[in-house]
């Protein structure tokens, strides 16, 4: 695909945009406008790029995606049953649009504050959007730059200092049509000593094809702490390309976990800067693609401050045709002495003709430092499974429980009970398992 | 109750097992003595199930049925348990589960109602004492991080929930002490009946002393050279392999050393 047509892909996508008024503040227009004339410049990725080698987006590049229309799927079926956390606040989207019906929101005498992009209130608009503009106007991620140049509806929360937010805060977009593109942004900003727990959903009718193209952008503050999760259950069908760039202060702590089941063709790209003394962040994920789905991770860890701490722990399993690409990229800065990072990406093939990728890459610039990583590709250990077989247990349960054990080393360790079970339970069905 | 005829048995074109034959019948215990790399543990994993051998010739009769036949399961179902001589580490897979799991399955093919966690737990919880185990065990993950003594106790501890009628002990005294190996040979002791046969694969003499075969076989070079009652034993406790490497009552065999 030529640099011209990929400036057309945009321009089409944007010239749709504006003549549909989407509400919004001011701010976001130059906003827009300079991140369509970034992505004009850089285009489409292609195979030919290193961090693109493995994943093809053409079919995205060659889609002329369109807006839902007004009230499509407003019939759309019942979400609870997607809820992570049934005491969660929640914004329900359906289609990109906010759904109130569905939606449960704090109450007005909250000091925090949860609002929506496209209705910000004064009080929140200044440090979200000198956020969203320097996120703009540094990421080279050209899905970060679709965002930026697209996104109409999204969610701003800030939560103030000396505050804990113990009722997690939920995300949920549906989506029920053909052929919708949606670029929803997340916007929250944890102060000093404060703590809260957000939860993205991401869920689409099953067989349609369509476009969700997330950006979200997390601050937190010194002495904070921020439990975030991503629960991405999109259609088979559906193309999802998400970044998420957070930046943690002095002794901030961030953990992060990532389940990915849906999708066509998945890619997240995760960009963390542990930009405080003490800073702390944990990222897990875990993928278990099947069929044709290709789901892609490429995590950027910067640690830029002295006794920085990162652990990162992938697990994937494949069944069938799936393939998947882990790119762990750590950078330490010369100023960031006594970093200790860890990286790991174990990935258990079930079937012969999946295939797994995973590639570290460590750039490092401090001399005082722990950094270790390790990937591994691997199929289920014959002598577990022999030793469960030998007591009585069916050849395709014991390959079950084998299964189960390694995915548990990750969904064991998520904090929140109603996630854990919700992963739990979604890992089982997978694995066609009853109990 | 297991009758061994002939087998031959090869692993990578090479063969080990060079013609067993081995009766077993209700009630009795037999021992497997022999010099590492006669055959003794391949013996146990075949009649066990583990894929990878080669069976060239003979057969294994179990109940009248033809064991070779069977899937891994299908001869634990059927009664058939092997003690392995080194039990796998299993991470993630919690050992209370592990073993209601399997026990419900065993129950289920012997048309027994499967237990529940309450009534399995007052179950293991008699087993457990057996092998004086603590029951913290049941809560973690499947051998992992254990001892090699608490690995065998392990071991035990299943065969006692599972009541084999058939046990395999594939060297386990290996790598215990002498109180794990009362232990577990106490364990055993208790599991001894009328009905029910234990196959006793071992190097030394050491646990003969505490479970007490009614036969001893020596294994050499896949082939079993002498069969006789516990005094065998005891006369290669004294003697060692060497009087058996030399012609073993057969014609003489050289032996290649190791595997």
């Amino acid at each position: 695909m030529s640099e011209s047509s990929h400036g057309s892909w945009i321009d089409l996508h944007r010239e749709a945009m504006r003549s549909a008024r989407p509400a919004g503040p001011d701010f976001l227009e130059p906003l827009r406008a300079a991140a369509h004339a970034r992505f004009r410049e850089r285009g489409f990725p292609t195979l030919r790029q290193e961090r693109w080698r493995f994943t093809d987006v053409s079919a995205v590049a060659e889609t002329a995606w369109r807006r839902a229309a007004e009230g499509e799927g407003e019939t759309a079926l019942p979400l609870e049953d997607l809820h992570a956390d049934p005491a969660a606040y929640r914004l329900v989207f359906v289609n990109g649009r906010f759904s109130a019906s569905r939606s449960r929101l704090p109450g007005a005498e909250t000091s925090f504050s949860v609002q929506r992009l496209s209705a910000l209130n004064d009080g929140v608009l200044e440090p979200a959007a000198r956020r969203m503009a320097e996120t703009a106007g540094r990421t080279e991620e050209p899905f970060a730059l679709i965002n930026s140049a697209l996104a109409e509806e999204g969610v701003v929360i800030t939560i103030p200092d000396h505050m804990a937010v113990l009722v997690p805060l939920e995300i949920l977009h549906y989506v029920d049509g053909d052929g919708i593109a949606l670029h929803p942004r997340v916007v929250m900003i944890v102060g000093e000593q404060s703590e809260a727990l957000l939860i993205e959903s991401y869920a689409g009718k099953n067989g349609q094809r369509y476009f969700t193209n997330p950006a979200a952008d997390v601050v937190v503050g010194r002495g904070s702490k921020l439990d975030h999760y991503l629960l991405q259950r999109e259609s088979a069908s559906a193309y999802h390309l998400s970044y998420t760039r957070a930046t943690l202060g002095r002794e901030a702590r961030y953990r992060r976990f990532a389940l990915d089941m849906g999708g066509r063709l998945v890619r997240h790209d995760l960009e963390v800067e542990l930009d405080g003394e003490g800073a702390e962040a944990s990222l897990s994920g875990l993928y278990m693609p099947a069929g044709r789905q290709h789901i892609d991770h490429h995590t950027t860890l910067r640690h830029l401050q002295p006794h920085t701490f990162s652990r990162q722990l992938y697990k994937g399993v494949l069944q069938d045709k799936a393939h998947s690409v882990f790119n762990g990229r750590i950078y330490v800065a010369r100023e960031a002495q006594r970093t200790d990072a860890i990286q790991h990406n174990r990935n258990l093939l079930l079937s012969d003709d999946a295939l797994a990728d995973s590639q570290p890459q460590l750039e490092i610039f401090a001399d005082d430092v722990r950094c270790t990583h390790g990937g591994t590709v691997g199929q289920l250990d014959q002598e577990g499974l022999f030793y469960l077989r030998s007591r009585g247990i069916g050849a395709d349960l014991a390959r079950q429980i084998m299964v189960h054990a390694f995915a548990g080393e990750i969904t064991g360790g998520i904090g929140l009970a109603p996630v854990r079970e919700l992963a739990e339970a979604v890992v089982n069905e997978r694995l066609g398992r009853e109990e | 109750m297991l009758e061994i005829k002939e087998l031959r048995v090869g692993v990578d074109g090479r063969e080990i097992l060079k013609g067993i034959n081995l009766s077993v019948r209700p009630g009795e215990v037999h021992a497997i003595m022999g010099p590492n790399g006669s055959g003794k543990s391949t013996l146990a994993q075949v009649l066990a199930g583990r894929h990878g051998y080669e069976i060239l010739g003979g057969e294994v009769r179990y109940a009248g049925r033809d064991l070779l036949e069977l899937e891994p399961e299908e001869r634990a179902r059927e009664g058939v348990f092997l003690a392995f001589q080194y039990p796998v580490e299993i991470p993630g897979v919690n050992t209370a589960y592990f073993l209601r799991t399997a026990l419900n399955e065993v129950r289920v093919h012997r048309g027994q109602p499967r237990l529940s966690a309450g009534e399995f737990l007052k179950l293991v919880h008699t087993k457990l004492k057996l092998v004086e185990m603590d029951p913290a065990f049941l809560n973690r993950s499947i051998n992992e991080g254990f001892s090699g003594g608490e690995k065998k106790r392990n071991e035990i501890l299943q065969m006692a929930v599972l009541e084999p009628r058939l046990a395999l002990l594939d060297e386990t005294d290996s790598g215990l002490d002498i109180d794990a190996l009362r232990i577990v040979a106490g364990g055993v002791n208790r599991l001894r009946s009328a009905e029910n046969s234990f196959v006793v694969v071992t190097h030394y003499q050491r646990l003969l002393e505490y479970i007490v075969p009614d036969f001893v076989h020596v294994l050499y070079d896949g082939r079993i050279v002498r069969s006789g009652d516990k005094s065998l034993a005891l006369e290669l406790e004294a003697n060692g392999y060497d009087e058996i490497k030399g012609n073993g009552g057969r014609p003489a065999v050289k032996a290649e050393g190791g595997a």
